[in-house]
């Protein structure tokens, strides 16, 4: 059994850590995410890996983001992104900027909407996507449109704000 | 055919239909501009899309500090090249010497010959050349160390003999502090956010922790008689301009246990340690002179913890000038890998603390402890 986890981390580690630092913004939490789930599936191995390790991901999101709101602590949605020491290059600026716009924006979408998008961007299909989230797999598309659109127009939006508040 | 709806449209751009079901939209979409045109915004839409999320991706590597990394399985290449010159140039000259001594006796004319102090060591042979490559001996420090000081500036700086190298030699007869063996040291990966400059400090390894045997020897420490070998070898500091010698020699003490408190006084008021888990003692060295000559501000602190099997768990902390480049920023770990399965991560807990965990532990259990630290 724990060579079938073994493969599994090897195989879905990255891209576990890398759906949950979207999610997040905040790559210690990420790992941390990871590492429990795969001391979940450690604990009750599963019958259809992929889309159980990343609908128990993402379980565990939900899970801290409101045992973070109860606690009354915020999350360091943009930690990653704007390191305290010395100001960053104006490349490194720029960039910090549009990918604090874009969470921002993947803020701004419903959960279902945003794990699914993120879901897709890790290479899941409607099935996989429909068993994670519980959806229907007829309306897996429907989502993912609602959900790319909105994202963009959120985007736009913040980018517009910015530039005129500059 | 109807319009096709949102779902449609984005199964078909997820290539997430059938074959039959693909050509029937194929068919329709030839023939109503409407849908085709519809098709085209939700298609630049999900690539807009793909790109934004693709924006968010984990921290990397910076540039500069990957490409150290990648230029130091070269650095080793050349270390252990030069480690071989130099090891048979050290007995070219001593079977030089030997000839000329041996002709002295035979001509009896009692001449005395003194080796110059860069051969003193004994000359390796084949075997032992390669043994030492992989693990060089204080006597290899000596000879190389005296033979390339005083180093050249810039990326050579790695090879300058620091005071750590010095105390390595000094406390190689105690038994607390093992001999680390930096040949092989190789920096195997990296998880860092931004990048640092100046890379040297980043990248001398800290040393290799030793595994206590039933018969109380450290196997990465030297043994008696290389101890006696380093005491009576020449010091690395020796090999330094006189001003630069005296300097280091005199900050060179030898780590001392001393308390909790005290350690907490040496690092102007703070400590940090492994949660949950019980020191087996705290070690203080004096104030260390970086690479480059700068001296940091205060004492360098060890707090030891027990790793099971007589192994042990290396907790390193020092202030640091926050305005002096060492390598790393907030943010970063730099992980490293040294002999005998012991593997060590280094990083910069902001704004002045710099922190290396060092333990003969594989690199998730070593991070896991890394996130323990308070």
């Amino acid at each position: 059994m724990n060579q079938r986890i073994t493969e599994l981390y090897r195989e879905y580690h990255a891209s576990l850590l890398r759906m949950l630092y979207r999610r997040t913004g905040d790559p210690d939490q990420a790992e941390d995410l990871v590492q429990e789930v795969f001391a979940r599936a450690l604990a009750a191995p599963p019958e259809n890996p992929r889309p159980w390790l990343f609908a128990v991901a993402l379980n565990l999101v939900r899970d801290d983001g409101r045992r973070a709101v109860r606690q009354g602590r915020r999350l360091r949605l943009l930690g990653a992104e704007t390191p305290s020491a010395s100001p960053p290059p104006d490349h490194d600026l720029e960039h910090a900027e549009r990918t604090a716009l874009v969470r921002e924006a993947l803020d701004v979408l419903s959960p279902r909407d945003r794990e699914a998008l993120l879901l897709k961007a890790e290479g899941f299909d409607y099935e996989e996507i429909a068993i994670a989230l519980g959806l229907a797999k007829g309306a897996v598309g429907t989502t993912l449109a609602r959900a790319r659109r909105r994202l963009v127009e959120a985007y736009h939006a913040r980018e517009k704000e910015q530039h005129e508040a500059s | 055919m109807r319009h096709l709806d949102e779902g449609q449209v984005q199964a078909l751009l997820d290539r997430e239909l059938d074959s039959g079901a693909e050509r029937e939209i194929d068919d329709h979409l030839r023939q109503c501009p409407t849908c085709a045109s519809r098709v085209e915004e939700a298609r630049r839409l999900l690539r807009e899309a793909d790109a934004l999320i693709a924006m968010l991706e984990p921290p990397g590597p910076h540039t500069r500090l990957a490409a150290e990394l990648q230029r130091q399985p070269r650095l080793f290449r050349d270390r252990v090249e030069r480690y071989r010159r130099l090891a048979w140039a050290a007995t070219i000259v001593l079977a030089v010497g030997l000839g000329y001594y041996g002709g002295s006796l035979r001509r009896g004319d009692g001449t005395a010959v003194s080796l110059p102090a860069t051969v003193q060591p004994s000359p390796p042979s084949a075997a032992a050349d390669r043994s030492r490559v992989a693990e060089p001996t204080s006597a290899e420090t000596k000879v190389t160390q005296t033979v390339e000081s005083p180093s050249p500036p810039g990326p050579e700086r790695a090879r300058e003999p620091s005071v750590p190298e010095v105390k390595r030699a000094q406390s190689a007869e105690q038994p607390v502090a093992p001999s680390p063996s930096r040949a092989n040291d190789q920096i195997t990966s990296l998880d860092q956010r931004s990048g640092p400059t100046g890379a040297e400090r980043a990248f001398a390894p800290p040393a290799e922790p030793a595994r206590t045997t039933n018969e109380g020897v450290r196997p990465g420490a030297p043994s008696a008689g290389a101890s006696r070998d380093i005491a009576s070898a020449r010091s690395p500091a020796t090999a330094l301009p006189g001003s630069r010698r005296a300097d280091l020699l005199k900050d060179a003490k030898a780590s001392e246990p001393v308390s909790l408190d005290e350690a907490v006084a040496q690092l102007d008021g703070t400590i940090r340690l492994i949660d949950g888990m019980r020191p087996l003692r705290v070690l203080v060295t004096a104030a260390l002179p970086d690479g480059s000559g700068n001296r940091h501000q205060s004492s360098s602190v060890r707090v030891v913890y027990p790793n099971g099997f007589g192994r042990e768990i290396w907790l390193d902390q020092e202030r640091v000038d926050a305005r002096q480049d060492i390598g790393l920023l907030p943010g970063d770990t730099l992980f490293g890998r040294a002999l005998g399965g012991v593997n060590w991560v280094r990083w910069l807990d902001p704004p002045t603390f710099l922190l290396t965990l060092t333990a003969q532990l594989d690199e998730d259990s070593l991070k896991a402890l890394v996130r323990r630290v308070r």
